[in-house]
């Protein structure tokens, strides 16, 4: 992955995703009222972070390199492997949740996102993810809305 | 108001049944998930924000900072069982604890980190005491632009420490300042980067925020990295947790030293817990006429840090609650509980809730001998709790996550944003930026640019306004120092050592 890149590449990428960042706030903030420096409109202050990001990323491109070079090098040679179901399983699995949650109710909300997130881990098998989201759902349940009395509905018909 | 009667005014808010079995829960429920390395201080609180809902706002402040500190004891236990920090304020725990264990004195280390933890938060208590009023009364009379410099120097303090260099740091800082813009202006009234969405017009939720960068992204880093379950801890065996009276005698000048340290270090905003440790650490082999020692299983290389990030942890509140500028990440998370509470901490905190605040001031010292006294019986139940499989308790911790991210705004959208913030805490982790100065960033973001618009348009546009007034005039003199320092760290390339990075 990214982390695998020498220090060299590396400063260079996350200077680049922080320059888009600090442009990006240039640009859309630039439709606000910039104002003066005595009455200030909502746009100055926006202004003053999207450049100062601007020029910390231009600083992190020129000044780091040598300095990430060293203390990546030791990292840098651990062999990743390129197990990607994570990065996909997890974020379905809160969107699963957030999608369930008050259409469905609490129970089937919590038994998809645990069954989903629980494959993203290839040694997890069916039945030890199955036990864990039902010992989760009677857990939330109980703790969550007989307890602290969240509004949720457990289900909803 | 004397001394004597804030301390007896806090005990007597603190001692009522609610607030003592809400202050063993927090502190019970904080070493508990300190022990378990990925989950900290950070994500607990998260995930029983909600609670504090349904209590008075004192005994919801009583509760988590329990889990604060409690996290903190908890935290070392598995440093020194499986050589993984518990969380970040206890990785230097590892250098001589996990050694100590490997030499079978698993139990004498647990005993003397929960003595260090225990003494060292008795440092911070008594600043509690004596200071916190003190810093309160300067803060009435600071105007805007002391407030202005004052976040200032925070931000820069937090911005240096990071683990990857000042300008990360600095960059991730800005990244949160930005963040804190989204929402409606409160000077004019405009929605700024609200994407022509309602649900961000009060802007980002901070738990979201939070539980994203440190939670979710954290579980799927983990997850990437196909990392194989923790090592079996089953086989430690804790014989005698009595330390030797040698290592006692070895302990008393190492743990004042962290515990001062850790609570000077504790009151400045943006050095939070973890600071204190490396500091603290680092001091004592300085001084020590055995350096070599260090990290063969020494005793004060345990219990000075392990002093200085529980003293500092709750010296951590002085400037959050007198001056309303939350330290460190998890102080910017306690801080917006009271802000939803309706509580805004600054220096009239101590002056119109006194009982609040002594009554936090006395469950400190309620719950610190709570966590004494748990602490040491329950060593067999943290190594049996060390076994359980990461693969279990992902999936519950994210369940966790999402129920009390929707529970504190009841709302979908914010679990939304919680996906959002996973993958650009998970680009951070691969890009090497850190997420604690971004969270301090978010959370003072709309404070700075109140304050600095405020102080502009007293001074009339004079930028010489910040640096006319004296006290200002230090602040930023001293942020410009602390940045040229590190930067000078920089250059000199005397990097930090190098421990085991864990979740907060």
């Amino acid at each position: 992955m990214l982390r695998n890149l020498t220090g060299n590449t590396q400063s260079l990428i996350t200077g680049l995703i922080l320059l888009m960042v600090g442009v990006a706030v240039l640009v859309s903030g630039w439709s606000y009222e910039i104002g003066t420096l005595r009455r200030m409109g909502p746009g100055y202050f926006p202004m003053i972070l999207g450049a100062s990001l601007c020029l910390i990323a231009l600083l992190i491109v020129t000044l780091e390199r040598r300095e990430t070079d060293k203390g990546l090098s030791k990292g840098a040679k651990t062999p990743r492997p390129l197990f990607r179901r994570p990065l996909f399983l997890i974020p379905l699995a809160i969107l699963s949740f957030a999608l369930l949650l008050e259409s469905w109710g609490l129970v089937p909300a919590v038994l998809v996102c645990i069954g989903v997130s629980g494959f993203a881990e290839r040694r997890n098998r069916w039945p030890v993810v199955l036990a864990v989201a039902f010992a989760m759902v009677v857990f939330t349940a109980l703790v969550f809305v007989y307890g602290l009395t969240i509004p949720m509905r457990l289900l909803v018909w | 108001m004397g001394l004597l009667d804030n301390i007896s005014l806090g005990f007597e808010a603190a001692f009522t049944a609610q607030k003592l079995l809400y202050c063993f829960f927090g502190v019970f429920m904080g070493m508990l998930m300190g022990v378990l390395p990925g989950i900290g201080a950070m994500a607990t609180i998260s995930m029983l924000m909600p609670i504090t809902f349904y209590v008075p706002p004192d005994v919801g402040l009583i509760m988590l900072a329990g889990i604060y500190y409690g996290a903190q004891y908890g935290g070392s236990i598995a440093s020194i069982l499986l050589n993984l920090p518990g969380t970040p304020s206890s990785a230097i725990i590892c250098l001589d604890g996990y050694p100590m264990s490997r030499q079978g004195r698993a139990g004498p280390a647990i005993f003397l980190t929960t003595y260090a933890s225990f003494a060292g938060s008795f440092f911070a208590i008594f600043l509690l005491l004596t200071v916190a009023p003190l810093a309160a009364r300067l803060a009435l009379s600071f105007g805007a632009s002391e407030y202005f410099s004052m976040m200032i120097l925070g931000l820069i303090a937090a911005a240096s420490l990071a683990q990857h260099g000042v300008l990360r740091g600095l960059a991730m800082v800005i990244v949160g300042l930005i963040l804190g813009l989204v929402g409606s202006d409160v000077a004019s009234g405009t929605y700024r980067f609200t994407f022509g969405t309602l649900e961000l017009a009060d802007g980002l939720s901070i738990i979201a925020v939070a539980m994203g960068l440190f939670g979710v992204a954290e579980v799927m880093a983990n997850l990437m990295t196909g990392q194989d379950d923790r090592p079996q801890s089953g086989t430690v065996r804790i014989r005698d947790l009595v330390p030797t009276r040698a290592d006692m005698g070895q302990t008393t000048g190492p743990i004042a030293r962290g515990g001062v340290l850790g609570a000077i270090l504790g009151i400045l905003p943006g050095t939070g817990a973890s600071i204190a440790a490396f500091v603290a650490y680092g001091f004592e082999k300085r001084l020590s006429k055995t350096p070599e020692k260090f990290g063969t299983g020494h005793v004060p290389g345990i219990v000075a840090p392990e002093a200085a990030n529980n003293a500092a942890a709750q010296a951590a509140f002085i400037p959050t609650l007198t001056l309303g500028i939350p330290g460190d990440a998890v102080m910017a998370l306690m801080m917006s509980a009271l802000i939803i509470h309706g509580i805004q901490p600054g220096p009239a905190v101590i002056q119109e809730h006194p009982s609040l605040f002594w009554g936090l001031v006395a469950s400190f010292v309620i719950g610190n001998v709570m966590l004494l006294v748990m602490n040491l019986p329950m060593i067999g139940l943290w190594v049996r709790i060390l076994t359980i499989p990461y693969r279990i308790l992902y999936p519950i911790i994210l369940v966790l996550v999402c129920i009390g991210v929707y529970a504190v705004g009841n709302s979908v959208f914010d679990v939304l944003q919680l996906i959002f913030f996973g993958f650009v805490g998970y680009l951070m982790i691969q890009i090497r930026l850190e997420p604690a100065p971004l969270l301090l960033g978010f959370v003072l973001g709309p404070l700075l640019e109140e304050n600095f618009r405020r102080a502009l348009i007293l001074s009339r546009g004079e930028l010489s306004i910040f640096v006319e007034r004296p006290i200002s005039a230090g602040l930023l003199f001293a942020s410009l120092a602390v940045v040229i320092l590190s930067m000078v760290r920089l250059r000199s390339n005397s990097k930090s050592p190098d421990v085991p990075a864990g979740g907060r």
